[in-house]
């Protein structure tokens, strides 16, 4: 099961939420808090934005198959970036030689010329069998682009194919909207096909200027009676936030800095960045994160998923 | 500052009568016979603090009970956004950790001596040691923390609750004859799947069998309501595939309280402490689960068998969990639902 991370706000140390803080994404891909027998080793992706650059639009990224706990250059990296919004994944698979470990497979996903990049946790069970019933609801042109094996790069071809424009910089109501419309696909075309087993999809989409999450299973509480990963599974795919002024280290301690008013700075996860998980708030099981700037800080609201 | 529960420490402490005669004006011992409270006497272990000395930190985990026996703490919480804010000030004769003594998982705040503090300490292995041999006086402490629990699920629903709106009544629908048309008996899922899941786990895999014997088996339909707000529990379910929802609804505002999937229990909190259901729990997916009928749960929860006992230890886990789930900080939902 993958761990991913999302930030919006202002400049923070990319350093610190992927290395410093004591439960930090690269920590999570080989010692997560929250899930007891599954590791992060299939690589790292990331997509950042920094309103301070060049292309301002367009995201930085960064991709290896490798762990990023022994990659120099991204530690290098990280030590000089101070992103403005950030969608960082580490990609977990199960042991077998049925896996495919390539950067091709890496998250977030992001279309040529697409201003919306994508990240998934979870999986869709039998996705071979309705993969490519899918076709039909994909928008002419984003199919050829799908380049790897998983089931996310077809979510994510199926978001872009709802939006209105799947090269614009879609505002949050819209990315909302689409990923509910994606929700509703994958149910009706898993119905199809009789596929009625628990299946995660936790999807992280961003723009430089919003996030938004989801904390849904399709079919929850459904499992093959043989699932080798049962215990894994029946817990529901945790999705975790925190908002305030700044994340930063204070005093030794990573936290988020409180805040008058809107908050300035927001953290989404798929656990918290640290031990200490007072200042973090569980998302609601069944609903979506929407996370927006405004001119007096971010907007934020859960909204209940009802598909 | 109250008065202390003893003059001096550890000439107390290392007495094991004056200990005891200490314990028997702490409520959650009041009553205990004096041999069950020299047996606790025995292994409580004193802790002594300076002013301004942490005993322990928020999100730390749990090691055991403490009772304050003179001085007075500070207890702080950590909340989203927030730096500490005070929740409490404790005198002599404070409880604090009774509910995670049974349950274990890490403290809810931190506590600080705000003057110099002695202090008795139970460790959960010596408490759950003693629940394993059987001894009365831990069986009776294990029961009214289970007491304890069931009365703070109950406070923090009406907690939250009133945060929706303080005035509005439940939201009950016309339930009788939903709840018939959408629910029918099926097989139980295989052995080998059910005895991985929590509760049966907690159980014991030789238990499994006899357990999905004592109840029925039933498919419950989506959006389909097991027990209302307000009804008497007549049954406890054990979710074996899908999942329900404990609500509480006011007006066209809802809010989830907890979400039970396979392997957990719900609708045996009357059963445990009486009084009606303090939240509606409604099936969010195709759920089955199995139904145990009142006097048997009940007979399983007094009973002195080792099935019974196995019952009841994997109930007060799962309520446990039930506690958890209703005080940790979950985001609200927007309001008017789904879009």
């Amino acid at each position: 099961m993958c761990r991913v991370l999302g930030y919006l706000g202002g400049p923070v140390s990319l350093e610190g939420i992927l290395y410093d803080a004591d439960s930090a994404l690269v920590r999570q891909s080989y010692s997560p808090r929250m899930m007891d027998a599954f590791l992060n080793l299939a690589g790292f992706g990331m997509a950042a934005w920094d309103d301070r650059s060049l292309h301002v639009d367009e995201p930085f990224t960064y991709r290896v198959p490798t762990m990023p706990g022994f990659d120099r250059n991204l530690r290098g990296i990280s030590r000089k970036l101070a992103p403005t919004c950030v969608l960082a994944h580490v990609r977990g698979v199960t042991w077998g030689s049925g896996e495919i470990i390539s950067d091709l497979n890496l998250h977030p996903f992001q279309f040529p010329g697409a201003k919306v990049v994508m990240a998934h946790n979870g999986h869709l069970r039998n996705f071979g069998a309705m993969r490519y019933d899918l076709l039909e609801y994909l928008r002419p042109g984003l199919s050829q682009h799908i380049a790897g094996t998983t089931d996310s790069e077809w979510i994510y071809a199926l978001l872009l194919s709802q939006l209105d424009d799947s090269v614009a910089a879609p505002d949050a109501d819209e990315i909302t909207r689409a990923t509910i419309r994606v929700l509703e696909i994958l149910r009706d075309v898993r119905a199809r096909h009789g596929i009625d087993t628990s299946s995660p999809v936790n999807l992280f989409m961003a723009t430089s200027d919003c996030l938004v999450a989801t904390r849904f299973v399709l079919d929850y509480g459904w499992y093959p009676d043989d699932d080798p990963m049962l215990e894994i599974d029946v817990p529901y795919v945790s999705l975790w936030y925190t908002a305030g002024r700044a994340y930063a280290d204070n005093d030794g301690e990573w936290e988020m800095l409180s805040a008058q008013g809107r908050p300035q700075s927001l953290l989404i996860a798929s656990e918290p960045l640290t031990t200490d998980t007072s200042t973090w708030l569980e998302v609601p099981e069944y609903s979506l994160l929407q996370v927006s700037r405004g001119g007096d800080g971010l907007h934020h609201e859960t909204i209940a998923l009802d598909v | 500052m109250s008065e202390p529960l003893t003059v001096g420490t550890a000439s107390f402490v290392d007495d094991a009568g004056h200990l005891a005669a200490a314990l028997r004006v702490v409520p959650l011992f009041a009553g205990m016979p004096d041999e069950d409270l020299l047996d606790f006497a025995s292994v409580f272990k004193p802790v002594d603090l300076r002013t301004g000395e942490v005993l322990w930190r928020q999100a730390t985990p749990v090691e055991g009970l403490h009772i304050l026996l003179s001085g007075e703490v500070r207890v702080s919480r950590r909340l989203p956004g927030e730096r500490e804010v005070e929740i409490a000030r404790l005198g002599a004769g404070a409880v604090m950790g009774e509910v995670p003594l049974l349950g274990g998982g890490t403290h809810s705040a931190t506590v600080r001596a705000d003057s110099p503090c002695s202090l008795v300490f139970l460790q959960r292995k010596d408490f759950h040691a003693r629940i394993q041999s059987g001894r009365p006086s831990a069986l009776t402490l294990k029961r009214r923390i289970v007491e304890i629990t069931c009365a703070r699920v109950r406070a923090d629903h009406a907690s939250l609750a009133a945060s929706i709106d303080r005035d509005a009544a439940p939201v009950n629908g016309n339930v009788a004859s939903v709840r018939v048309s959408c629910t029918q008996p099926v097989a139980p899922p295989a052995h080998a799947y059910v005895s991985r899941l929590p509760f049966f786990r907690e159980l014991g895999a030789q238990f499994v069998s006899s357990l999905l014997d004592c109840g029925d088996t039933l498919q419950v339909a989506p959006r389909c309501v097991i027990l209302e707000e307000g009804e008497t529990a007549s049954h406890c379910y054990i979710v074996l595939n899908g999942a329900v929802e404990d609500v509480l609804r006011r007006g066209n505002q809802t809010i989830r309280v907890r979400l039970a999937g396979p392997g957990r229990a719900l609708c045996y909190l009357g059963l445990l402490g009486g009084g009606p259901a303090t939240a509606t729990s409604v099936a969010r997916e195709r759920t089955v689960v199995l139904a145990i009928e009142a006097q048997d749960f009940r007979a399983g929860m007094q009973g002195s068998d080792d099935l019974s006992r196995a019952f009841a230890a994997a109930i007060e886990y799962d309520l446990m969990d039930t506690l958890r789930s209703t005080a940790s900080p979950t985001a609200h939902l927007a309001a008017a639902g789904a879009r």
